[in-house]
């Protein structure tokens, strides 16, 4: 998924949602397995952005998904579904059906 | 005011450890222990990225030991570390876990001389005189001397169970971190380390008495006790039979503790720990239950206390309720 199509997924995920869905994901990104698969890049951005205390801002939440779903996509999209935000889940799904994530 | 430090074991990749530390820091924390175990992650390559993405916490080895790293190797280490945060270091180091050292094939030899010359040895680097001619009844040492200069003084901790070595804590450390989780064990130990610092005219006053413990939080009591388990299980096979006794706990059972996980039958082991056992040998609890323990640890004379692993079953959420409900209780 490029990052303007990921820009655009986080535009859907109100602000509101975004205190405990930041929790969420960061819970799914710290219990998944294969911890040492998340890209080196990508563990330094979350860790700038949690320290920073920017991860429920656009740039944090971007960083947050893609490290999810980087570990543990099912328990991503799962979360994302039981949170209300189908509409975001889907719009992952047809981006990973398109090759593009 | 009583400072809480907290100790992670770098088992897990870096960021979820950094992770953590960052998280400690926002909520109060004083310092960050991180221990030293060659089959884990770096303790220095740890402990530097935790210093690159926080501000104001204390970080330290928890503990390192002279056995395995030259002393003359962690002077060095640590001074380097202290120049990517000045003042924020300190150095934890104590003589080692046996177990560890044993599969190492490295033989633990005087343990109280290697500990007083490693101390030795690692000030006199870190203040800049360096070591000609030194010859310890552990270590011997033609020249040493750093090549760069230390700006600021870098306490040493030393890490301590035993009686003889709470006493050397209380003559020659900056700081002891106390091996021990129970209360009146704390208490016991206190005293020691006083009486090591009066013998030379110190006061303990000068001293950070920090204790370690094995330390388990849950809304719900099971939980936690069951998250103390295994670190309980492995602290029980391996005590003295004396240390057991002092305790009431039954020699046979702990005897089947030491057996199980020796063949690696870890269901058998656990299942045979008692909360007489969790009891003597770490701290768990709901936040009320932490609150009251920890009370009395303090009225020991302690002046740091260390939330150490395995902390909870999530430990995120364990740090959470550290910060949010047993730390305002202190302040």
């Amino acid at each position: 998924m490029s990052n303007a199509d990921l820009s655009e997924v986080v535009a859907k995920i109100p602000k509101s949602s975004r205190s405990s869905l930041s929790t969420q994901l960061t819970d799914i990104l710290l219990n998944a397995k294969g911890g040492d698969k998340l890209p080196s890049s990508l563990a330094k951005s979350f860790l700038y952005l949690w320290q920073k205390g920017r991860l429920e801002e656009d740039e944090g939440m971007e960083v947050l998904l893609k490290a999810a779903l980087a570990l543990d996509a099912e328990a991503t999209l799962k979360q994302l579904r039981e949170s209300g935000l189908s509409e975001v889940a889907e719009a992952i799904q047809k981006a990973q059906q398109k090759g593009v994530i | 005011m009583v400072k809480f430090g907290i100790e992670f074991v770098p088992k897990d990749v870096y960021w979820r450890t950094v992770y953590y530390a960052i998280q400690a820091e926002k909520g109060g924390f004083d310092n960050v222990w991180i221990t030293d175990h060659f089959i884990n992650r770096s303790v220095y390559v740890t402990l530097t990225l935790i210093l690159n993405y926080t501000d104001r916490i204390k970080v330290g080895t928890g503990v390192t030991n002279p056995f395995l790293i030259s002393p003359l190797a962690t002077a060095s280490n640590i001074a380097s570390l202290n120049e990517v945060a000045p003042g924020r270091v300190v150095c934890g180091i104590g003589a080692g876990d046996l177990t560890t050292l044993e599969q190492a094939g490295v033989q633990v030899t005087k343990p109280l001389s290697a500990m007083r010359e490693a101390v030795q040895m690692i000030n006199a680097l870190l203040k800049g005189e360096g070591l000609q001619n030194f010859e310890g009844t552990v270590f011997k040492v033609k020249s040493a001397k750093l090549a760069f200069k230390v700006r600021n003084p870098i306490p040493i901790y030393i890490g301590a169970q035993g009686a003889k070595m709470l006493k050397l804590a209380g003559e020659i450390g900056d700081g002891v971190l106390i091996n021990a989780s129970n209360p009146a064990d704390i208490k016991e130990a206190v005293e020691l380390v006083k009486e090591g610092a009066s013998a030379v005219g110190r006061s303990i006053d000068n001293i950070d008495v920090a204790a370690y413990t094995a330390f388990s939080i849950h809304e719900n009591e099971e939980k936690a006790f069951k998250t103390a388990v295994p670190v309980v299980a492995f602290i029980v096979a391996g005590a003295p039979e004396a240390v057991l006794e002092k305790h009431h706990i039954n020699l046979e059972a702990a005897k089947k503790i030491k057996d199980a996980l020796v063949k690696g039958d870890f269901p058998t082991a656990f299942s045979a720990v008692t909360r007489e056992m969790a009891d003597a040998f770490s701290l768990y609890g709901t936040p009320t239950q932490c609150i009251e323990k920890i009370s009395q640890i303090v009225k020991a004379g302690v002046t740091q206390f260390v939330v150490g692993s395995p902390i909870g079953s999530n430990v995120r959420k364990a740090i959470d309720l550290v910060v949010k409900e047993v730390i305002p209780h202190f302040r």
